[in-house]
Formats: structure tokens, C-alpha cells, sequence
């Protein structure tokens, strides 16, 4: 009988238990999303008392920078900014949420694969064509014309346009040239003039190779992409091949071979032990103990740039004279949000990509603004600082560049970018048959888009 | 006597009725769950991929018809670039998780089966690398292998004097630095195995030591065919978890110098291919299901073969 008592209150206790669980109101209700799925998430601004908690109606933002300030300052400047804007906000009808994650891109697959997307997120990797195919994506572009902000966005205007629509805009633009140790090249004998024509590249990594001090050229492999990408942009032909997706005849073409094999023969004589598949694995070869005489990446590198170095590196752009500058996928809003979210997300956009949040972002997170309008050169002086000067001079010499071309897996596909990179570190092997490899490569490619 | 019997009967009738009930509500979670998580999805996976389902139709994948239903398996046997290289790897490590993986396991359970003076300080220590995430791991023999600040390179050089090339991209030594990186890392395994040898009953070894079966012939002829069955799950489970290597693939060559594995190119297609090709991926998970089947099979029959074996000689031996 006891027992029997016992088992009918656990019952009613488990029943209970579930009932409330199952009845619990979710704190907000997000537009087409459904919320983050797995993955740490830090949360911004609570703003819990205000009226638009109260409404229940919560914009919620995911963005990348998760990190600790002691980890990575410059996300803690962005974090900062994006509370700004939270608390500006936080008596409108509409909390306005920002959600640091590891994983935000995974966040976007596994929602657009179920037909959602979140309220709003920075991409990190471009926006799924899925999410634009299926209509998930809203369309900035009306917002944009109307509102005068084409200088604002800047390059976002034309690169990120699909066929008069623009789903993304992203607030800094990635930009790449290469970064050189001028105290490296000058004990090779070798001047920043030589780096102007890959002939003079190639004889200046040679020369740095023939120091025998355990000093090299460059940190291959991912860095090697960059650099068949500036090469491709080199002649008129590679030039047209980024202008669209990788085809068949692209593969096939004369510019592109001759891209692959020369970039493959330089990494060969730079030798397999300076290839990575992940530039950040041999940054600090370059950024702090200064055994590397060039580096292929963006203009925020600056940041990175250990201070009994910030002498010796300087910025420049790849040989014959090219940059490589992409707007890439950045805040994208999901379509069909009420209205009040919907203008709120819009307005946070105007608010990103403002003279004012652009500064911060230039000065304080080191990256390149998309907002035209801004004096870098002026900014940096003001700041005094002289590692923002660098980035300046950085950022000024790929804006100008005569040839400005999008990064290659932003129109080819990270797929395809990937197995190039693979091809390209295998050839990296002393004694590997460049051209065989290429042959393979040609049928992988081929294989790929198919 | 009629009544009773009937009333009897009845009884009977209503006591089996709820031993059934009680089996069907105890069963019923696992059911549910199974069907949910399990079967759902593995009937969802085999069903698309006989569709065309990518960025164009990521929310309703398409029948291809019954003319074209194995264009997918078409694409992925005889076009997808990595396929047979990623089944042909992945099948390896399978086989080396079964006959290089489980005897080290053993070899080391048995050596901590022994009673001896800080054997337990060991298998303590011996665990610890079993906590480390197989990422974290992935990053740590990156490391190692690392032609600049590796131990790796080192060693080579007292070989091959001026080696300097990364092990990592070269053909053949990449798959077996992939191997290196997870293989011996057995505590798990171990762990289970060591279990079992433990509780074999010490009257049998005694029996054992009295017939004058010393410790190896011990462990030979009494202990591990006592733990047969616990050593077909862990090959088992050996197998099919070397099988789906993903993260070591991932961290260290990301497919280069031909190390793809089937995991991983399942993420390439769905995830890495800016056409989200769901469909495709999904052909090549059809195939992993039924290579874990086949691996299932293959580690029973090899376990019923050999121990039937050894059983069949022990027969003959008391003869």
C-alpha cells in the first residue's frame, strides 16, 4: 500500500514536472528562425524590464565575436558596439539581442537546411545559395537606394550584388595584399621593388632561401591561394575567369594552369615544411619571431604585429600591382520578420556601416571599413597609434591597387578552393611532378562541379 | 471445479496481460526513441539519396525517377573525385582498429590485470589522454608533426639526414601520421577489457595453475576466450568508430595527400560545396550504414571463425 502511495506521487510529480516544462512560454519569439542550435552562446545586452521584453518581440543577432578581451581585444570592441546599440534600443517594441557564437555559419547550414534563417546574423562564410533559392534572405537593396547609403556600404553595392538584390552587407571589408619583413629582405639583399613582378618575387625568395639562417620565403599552402588568385588577376583572361563560377572551360584554360603551375613551382622551392592548410598555424613565423620574409594576408594582420616588429613590417600589395578586396557575406536579415523587427535589423545595418561605427571599426577592431566616405590616413594620425597607421597604409594601397579582384572561393566555392589548396601543398613535396599534379587537379575540379 | 478453473483461468489471463503491459511500457521509451532517432533518420537518408536535393530544393528533395533514381550513386561511384579514396582509407582504419588497435588494448589490460606495484598509479595515468577530445588531440599532433617545431621530423633525420619535407603531405606517410594520431589512444577499450579479465573467476585460474598453465598460457587459454564476447564488442566498436574518423582528417590534412575519409566528404558535399548537395551526401551515408553492417558482420564471423577454432583444438586436447 505504501509503495503503491509512493509510485502514484511520483507519478503525479513526474506528470507535473513535465506539464510546466511543456507549457513554459519561450522568452521571445524569433521571425523565421528557430533559435541557436548547439553551440556556446554568450548573450549580449539583457534588457529584461523594458517594454519591448514585455512584448515579448526580441530581434535576435549572432555574430562571431565570442572572444575574451584578453583573447582577441578587437571583439570586445565589436561587442561593445553592438551593446550600444541594444541600449539605444531598449525602449523600442523590439529587444534587440546580440548572441556571440563559436559556430554561426553552422547556425545558418543547419537552420537553412530547415527552410529557416535567423532573425540576423553575420556570416563568416558566404550565405548559403540555399538560403537566397528558398527566399530566406531579405533583400537590402530597396532599403539601401532609398535611404542613400551606397557610400556607406561601399564595395557591398556591387560585389554583393545577385541579380539586382543585395542579401548581405558586410561592415568590414576583407582585404588582402601581402605583408613583408623589410630587415629580412634587406639581409637578403633584396628591396621592396624587387616584390612588384612575381620574376622579381620568385629571385627575392630565392635570395631569402640562400641566407641559410633558418630564415624562408612565405608561409604556403592556404597562403598559396591568395596567391594563385592575385595571379590569375594578372591577365586579362584570368581576370574574366573570376568574374563568374568555375566551368569547364576555366578549369581547361591557359590562365589558369599557368597560375597553378607557377604559384606550385614557387612552393616547391619554398619547400613542404613551410605549408599549412591554415595560415594561422605559421603567423607567428612572421608576426613575432620574424623567420618568414612575407606573408599573404589581410589588411588586418596589423593588429597581429608583435612590437619589436612593428619597425621591420610593411604593408604592399601583391605583384603586378593587385589586391585582392571582398565584401564577402556580413549581416543578413531573414525575410518575412514583422515589421518592427524587420526595421529595427535595417536600422541596425544603417547604424553598422555609419561614418561613426565605421571609425571604431577601423581604429578599434583594425579592419577595413566598407564605408567610403572615411579619411583612414586622418583617422590614423588622430589615433597616434602606429600600428593603425600601418593599416592605413595597408588599406590604402588595396584600395588603390590598379587590378581589384574578389577572393577565388567566394565565386569558385570553398570545395574547389580547398582542392586547390590540397594540390598545391602536395606540390610543395620536392620532387613531386607539377604538371601530373595538375592534370589530377583538372579532373578533381571538373569532378567537383559536376 | 468448473467455476474455479474458469476463475483460475482468468487470472492467469489478466496476470500475462499485465507482465505484457509491463513489458510493452518498458519497452515503449526505447521504441520510440529508436524509431525517432535512429530509424527515421536512417529511412530519410536512404529515401533522398534516390532524389536530386541541394541548394535548389533544400526544403523538398525531389524523386528522380525511376529512370534516373541512382544517378546519385552514378555521380559518386564513378565521378565524385575522393570517393574511392575516402572507402578505400576508411575501410583501412577499420581493419586496423580490428587487428592493430584491439591486440594493443588487450596487451595492455592484461598487463594491468597483473598484480604488481603501482600498476594502478599507471592505469590511472594511461586514462588521461582518453579525456582529451579527439580535436584538442588533432591540434596536439599537428604539433608533433609540425616540420619546424616537431619531434617527428627529428627522428626521421636520424634515418635520412636533411629531411625536411612535412610528413603530412607525403602519400603514404600522411595515412599512417593520421593512423599514429588516434590509434593507440585505447584507454576506453582498455578499460572494458580489463574489466572482464579481472572478474574471471580465481578458482579457474587456480584450476589453471595447478595443470601447470603459466601466466601467458593462462591468459592464452583461459582468459581470453573467457573474454570473447567483450572482445568482439570492442573490435566491434573499434571498427566502426575508426570507420567514421572525421576530426583527425579535419585538423590535420583536411583530405591532402590522400587521407579523405568517408565522414569527411559527406561534410564536404553537404557543407563545403556552396551547392549544399544534401542528396549526394546522402548516398555516401547510405554507403557508410551498410559498410558498419558489413564491418559487423565481417568482426562476428571472424570472432565465431577463430574461436570456434581454439575451442575445437581444446577439444581435442583433452581427448
Amino acid at each position: 500500500m505504501k509503495r503503491r502511495w509512493i509510485s502514484g506521487v511520483l507519478t503525479v510529480a513526474m506528470g507535473a514536472a513535465l506539464l510546466a516544462g511543456c507549457g513554459e512560454k519561450p522568452a521571445e519569439q524569433t521571425g523565421t528562425g528557430t533559435g541557436a542550435e548547439g553551440g556556446a552562446a554568450v548573450e549580449g545586452t539583457e534588457t529584461a524590464s523594458t517594454p519591448a521584453a514585455e512584448s515579448g518581440e526580441v530581434l535576435e543577432f549572432y555574430h562571431g565575436y565570442y572572444h575574451d578581451e584578453s583573447e582577441w581585444p578587437a571583439a570586445k570592441v565589436m561587442r561593445d558596439i553592438y551593446d550600444e546599440f541594444a541600449s539605444a534600443h531598449a525602449d523600442g517594441p523590439v529587444t534587440f539581442k546580440p548572441i556571440a557564437v563559436e559556430d554561426r555559419d553552422q547556425i545558418v547550414s543547419v537552420q537553412v537546411a530547415g527552410g529557416n534563417f535567423p532573425d540576423m546574423v553575420d556570416c563568416g562564410t558566404p550565405l548559403p545559395q540555399a538560403a537566397i533559392s528558398q527566399g530566406l534572405v531579405y533583400d537590402l537593396k530597396p532599403f539601401i537606394d532609398e535611404n542613400n547609403l551606397q557610400d556607406a556600404v561601399g564595395i557591398n553595392y556591387t560585389q554583393n550584388d545577385v541579380d539586382g538584390h543585395i542579401y548581405t552587407v558586410h561592415d568590414q571589408v576583407e582585404s588582402r595584399g601581402i605583408w613583408y619583413n623589410k630587415a629580412v629582405l634587406e639581409k637578403a639583399g633584396v628591396t621592396a621593388e624587387d616584390l612588384t613582378t612575381w620574376e622579381g618575387f620568385g629571385s627575392a625568395m630565392e635570395s631569402v632561401r640562400g641566407l641559410g639562417d633558418g630564415t624562408y620565403g612565405y608561409a604556403a599552402g592556404q597562403g598559396s591561394l591568395f596567391m594563385l588568385n592575385a595571379m590569375l588577376a594578372s591577365s586579362e583572361e584570368g581576370k574574366a575567369l573570376l568574374g563568374s563560377e568555375l566551368t569547364v572551360d576555366a578549369i581547361e584554360s591557359e590562365a589558369f594552369a599557368e597560375a597553378f603551375k607557377k604559384t606550385a613551382e614557387f612552393d616547391q622551392a619554398n619547400g613542404s615544411d613551410h605549408t599549412t592548410e591554415d595560415v594561422g598555424n605559421l603567423m607567428a613565423d612572421f608576426n613575432t619571431s620574424g623567420t618568414a620574409a612575407v606573408l599573404f594576408n589581410g589588411v588586418w594582420n596589423a593588429s597581429g604585429i608583435d612590437a619589436g616588429l612593428a619597425d621591420s613590417i610593411e604593408p604592399a600589395i601583391f605583384p603586378g600591382n593587385v589586391s585582392l578586396s571582398t565584401a564577402g557575406a556580413g549581416l543578413s536579415v531573414a525575410n518575412g520578420m514583422s515589421e518592427e523587427k524587420t526595421q529595427l535589423a535595417l536600422e541596425f545595418i544603417e547604424y553598422m556601416t555609419s561614418a561613426e561605427v565605421q571609425a571604431k571599426i577601423f581604429t578599434g577592431v583594425q579592419a577595413n571599413p566598407c564605408n567610403t566616405t572615411l579619411d583612414l590616413n586622418k583617422l590614423a594620425e588622430e589615433s597616434g597609434d602606429p600600428i593603425t597607421m600601418k593599416l592605413a597604409d595597408a588599406c590604402a594601397q588595396v584600395n588603390a591597387a590598379e587590378t581589384i579582384v574578389v577572393n577565388l572561393n567566394s565565386v569558385w566555392g570553398a570545395d574547389v578552393g580547398n582542392a586547390i589548396i590540397n594540390a598545391l601543398m602536395e606540390s610543395a613535396v620536392s620532387g613531386t611532378d607539377i604538371d601530373e599534379r595538375f592534370e589530377l587537379l583538372k579532373q578533381e575540379l571538373t569532378a567537383l562541379i559536376g | 471445479m468448473k467455476t474455479t478453473n474458469t476463475a483460475d483461468t482468468g487470472a492467469k489471463g489478466r496476470q500475462a496481460w499485465r507482465r505484457r503491459g509491463f513489458i510493452f511500457a518498458f519497452l515503449a521509451p526505447t521504441v520510440i526513441a529508436f524509431t525517432v532517432f535512429y530509424l527515421y533518420p536512417i529511412i530519410t537518408v536512404v529515401l533522398t539519396s534516390f532524389c536530386k536535393w541541394d541548394y535548389t530544393n533544400i526544403t523538398s528533395p525531389e524523386f528522380l525517377g525511376f529512370k534516373d533514381m541512382f544517378n546519385n550513386y552514378k555521380y559518386i561511384f564513378s565521378t565524385y573525385p575522393y570517393f574511392w579514396e575516402a572507402l578505400r582509407n576508411s575501410s583501412l582504419w577499420a581493419f586496423l582498429g580490428v587487428f592493430l588497435q584491439i591486440p594493443v588494448a588487450t596487451l595492455i589490460a592484461l598487463a594491468f590485470s597483473r598484480k604488481m606495484r603501482g600498476v594502478k598509479l599507471v592505469r590511472n595515468i594511461y586514462i588521461i589522454p582518453n579525456m582529451i577530445s579527439s580535436a584538442a588531440m588533432g591540434m596536439i599532433f599537428l604539433q608533433l608533426y609540425s616540420p619546424l617545431y616537431g619531434i617527428v621530423n627529428p627522428i626521421i633525420q636520424v634515418f635520412e639526414e636533411g629531411f625536411t619535407e612535412n610528413i603530412l603531405l607525403l602519400k603514404g606517410p600522411a595515412f599512417w601520421a593520421l593512423t599514429g594520431a588516434y590509434i593507440f589512444f585505447t584507454g576506453t577499450t582498455t578499460l572494458l577489457i580489463l574489466g572482464n579479465i579481472m572478474a574471471v573467476p580465481q578458482e579457474v585460474r587456480e584450476a589453471a595453475m595447478l595443470d601447470g598453465a603459466s601466466g601467458l598460457k593462462q591468459d592464452w587459454y583461459i582468459v581470453l576466450p573467457m573474454i570473447k564476447d567483450t572482445l568482439r564488442t570492442v573490435s566491434i566498436l573499434a571498427a566502426t568508430g575508426s570507420f567514421l574518423i572525421y576530426n583527425e582528417v579535419y585538423f590535420l590534412t583536411k583530405g591532402a595527400a590522400g587521407t579523405y575519409s568517408i565522414s569527411y566528404i559527406i561534410r564536404e558535399l553537404a557543407i563545403t560545396s556552396p551547392r549544399t548537395q544534401f542528396g549526394r551526401a546522402n548516398t555516401v551515408a547510405v554507403v557508410q550504414i551498410l559498410a558498419g553492417l558489413v564491418i559487423i558482420v565481417l568482426v562476428n564471423l571472424l570472432y565465431s571463425i577463430s574461436f570456434r577454432r581454439k575451442h575445437g583444438s581444446g577439444e581435442g586436447g583433452r581427448k
